[in-house]
This record gives C-alpha cells, sequence and structure tokens, in this order.
C-alpha cells in the first residue's frame, strides 16, 4: 500500500454522483460528506462563526454543539438534554461540528496542535499488531472515528496510550488463555475466573495447568513473601491484544490479554481480590 | 430513567489536552452501552485531586448519560472503566440522585 492509500482511503468511500462538501480537521483528517439539508448548512455556518468570533470562548461553542439548536442529535431520547447516538456518531457532520469546537481551542490558546501531534507516534501497522487485528480492521475503525489519529505526510498515526485502552468487538469467542496456578515456596499465584477451566491437570503437587476459552474478564492475585516482607499485586485482564505473559515462577497466565487494572500495592491487592467479583 | 454525570479531565495528568476525536472515542463506547450521551453545554468546572501526596488540578468537562435503571449498574462500571484507561485517569468523578462518588 503506496504512503498516500492510507489517508485517500476516506475520499475515495464517497461516492461522487452529487454534490459534496469537504472540512479539513486540526488533526489534518478531510472529512466529505454529501451536502446536508439547508438547515444544517445553517447551522454548520452557525458553528463555524461561533469559532472564529473572539467574543465566544470554548463553553458557547460546547452550549452550541451539544444544544437543542443542534439539528443532528437525538432529541427525543431524554426529554430537554439533546444526545449524541450511534448513528450522531456516525454522520461526520457531528466530527465537523466538534472539530469546531477544537478550532476554538487552538485559538484560545488551549489546545497546542504540536504538542498533542506528538503524541501520535504509532503506525498503523504498529498499533493492528498491538491490538492483533488486520490492518484493514483497524483502518475502518479509523474511518468509523472509533480510533483517533493524526495525519503527518499523508499517512495515519495513532497515540499509543489511546491504543492501549480500545476496546476490541470480536467476532467469534475470545482468544484462549493458558495458565498455569497454585503454590510453591514462598510464592503463590491464584485466579479467578467466571465460568469453568478447560483441561485441567496437575502439574505437580499444589500446581495445576488449564486452559479458558469463554471468558470476559478473569482477576489475578500473585506474590510472595521474601523474609518478612510480603509483596503482592492484583491484575484484571480482558480480552483482547498482543499475546502477553504474566508469570511468577513456574506459574503463569498467557494469551491475548489486556491489563485493564493493576495493583502493586500488598494490602490494596489483597482487598481487591477478596472484592473482586467477575 | 435518571442522569448520571461524568465528570472528565480536559487534560491528561501529563499535561496532554485531549481532542474532540478522543472524546468522540469515549462517547461511542457509552452510547453502544446506554443509546446515548451528552455534553453538559457550557459546562467546565475547576476541580482538585489529591493522590497519595500529589495534588492535580482539573478542569473537567462533564458527559451526561441516560440510565434506564438502577439494574444498569455493571454498565455503568464499564463505562467508568473505560473513563479511566482512556483519559488515563487514577479516579473519576461521578453525580447521580442527589449523591456524588469518586470510583
Amino acid at each position: 500500500m503506496s504512503p498516500k492509500d492510507e489517508v485517500q482511503l476516506e475520499n475515495q468511500s464517497q461516492p461522487d454522483n452529487g454534490l459534496q462538501r469537504s472540512h479539513v480537521c486540526i488533526n489534518g483528517r478531510v472529512l466529505v460528506f454529501p451536502e446536508p439539508p439547508a438547515n444544517v448548512t445553517a447551522f454548520i455556518d452557525r458553528v463555524r462563526s461561533a469559532a472564529e468570533d473572539p467574543k465566544l470562548g470554548e463553553n458557547d461553542l460546547i452550549a452550541l454543539v451539544y444544544g437543542s439548536d443542534n439539528p443532528i442529535l437525538d432529541q427525543g431520547m431524554l426529554p430537554g438534554r439533546p444526545m449524541v447516538t450511534k448513528e450522531v456518531l456516525d454522520n461526520p457532520i457531528y466530527r465537523v461540528l466538534t472539530d469546531f469546537i477544537d478550532q476554538k481551542r487552538v485559538r484560545e490558546g488551549k489546545l497546542n496542535l504540536e504538542k498533542t501531534a506528538a503524541s501520535y507516534t504509532m503506525t498503523t501497522q504498529e498499533a493492528a499488531d498491538q491490538l492483533g487485528i488486520s490492518k484493514a480492521a483497524l483502518i475502518k475503525a479509523i474511518d468509523a472515528g472509533r480510533l483517533p489519529v493524526w495525519v503527518k505526510q499523508n499517512r495515519y498515526y495513532l497515540n499509543p496510550s489511546i491504543v492501549e485502552s480500545f476496546p476490541i468487538e470480536r467476532r467469534g469467542p475470545p482468544p484462549r488463555l493458558h495458565l498455569r496456578f497454585g503454590s510453591a515456596p514462598g510464592i503463590s499465584f491464584r485466579v479467578k475466573v467466571p465460568g469453568e477451566l478447560e483441561d485441567v491437570r496437575d502439574v505437580e503437587a499444589q500446581t495445576k495447568e488449564a486452559w479458558l476459552s469463554r471468558w470476559k474478564r478473569i482477576a489475578i492475585i500473585m506474590g510472595g513473601t521474601r523474609g518478612d516482607k510480603k509483596t503482592y499485586r492484583f491484575f484484571v485482564l480482558e480480552p483482547g491484544g498482543a499475546p502477553e505473559k504474566i508469570e511468577l515462577g513456574p506459574f503463569f497466565v498467557e494469551g491475548r490479554f489486556r491489563i485493564v487494572e493493576k495493583i502493586n500495592n500488598s494490602a490494596k491487592a489483597h482487598e481487591a481480590w477478596r472484592k473482586c467479583d467477575l | 430513567m435518571f442522569e448520571l454525570s461524568l465528570y472528565i479531565p480536559l487534560n491528561a495528568n501529563d499535561g496532554e489536552s485531549f481532542t474532540s476525536e478522543h472524546h468522540a472515542v469515549f462517547e461511542a463506547f457509552v452510547a453502544e452501552k446506554f443509546g446515548g450521551v451528552s455534553r453538559l453545554p457550557g459546562t467546565i468546572v475547576e476541580g482538585t485531586w489529591i493522590d497519595a501526596g500529589v495534588t492535580y488540578r482539573d478542569q473537567n468537562i462533564v458527559f451526561a448519560i441516560a440510565i434506564r435503571s438502577i439494574t444498569d449498574g455493571s454498565s455503568v462500571r464499564e463505562v467508568v472503566d473505560f473513563a479511566k484507561s482512556h483519559y488515563r485517569q487514577l479516579a473519576v468523578f461521578v453525580r447521580y440522585l442527589g449523591v456524588a462518588e469518586i470510583l
């Protein structure tokens, strides 16, 4: 795929069979969409003027974009509170309107474009590899607005910390986990799982090995005693991401998972383990 | 049905600013769970957090979520957990039915 292909994907997705408008976002993305109805066009122009008006601030933009005058918001879901629904999020005009809020923040010196752009360092291939999905699936998520990007030299770049927290929707069963847990002199490794373990076998005294196929979340507490000092850590894992392994001595959990919670303080780890309800 | 307010900082603790695209990812997550979300118009409030002896000062925006029933608690938990990871926060402030919690 040539360097220009990634950014041009969004433009190519729009059929050129009628009037279209385009908007260049602060992150370099170009949004192309069909000419909207007159009332929506008028509202876009109103928000643009407000973004450029030095007498109006960011709060004014938020009030306008999320207020009852915005014709693309859902006005019926919660009386008196216009809502952003999935349909609204799928509408490129919503992204245009919220981009004007960012433009206002830039003008007010609250959003530093150079500093923000600098945090987008991950290529699409790197992000796809980390998430354990195909590059095509990643581009699809980007085009759907589910992953923010920054355009540099006609390529998409992603923020590693955002990629790390990206919720992956999987079709089909979650990735299988391989576990070895139990206790050994001075150390222990315990797991809490919501369902039943498979292929459980005794490896040696106080140690079991098993697999877990159907899971949304598991908890681990591991640690041990050195002298008179106890050090325990608590983790909560969810499916997704690149292959990972958490291990302590002979014990481990390995597979494709993300750590969604981690506690390194022993007392807090035990408290979290005690309260943990999967 | 009742409304839950979730206070989200404008910037991460390392000073990085969150763009509207970043907020849209969170909005999509909430919309998937509860059907819709809103930002309270014109609301950016100052907040102060103290954690482990370090003081963090935030400017926050407030998201409003329509909760169908108190039995939706597990979905609220998922939204809070995602908010914490997506916005790289130690905790988030929520307000509902006249009470407030730091989760």
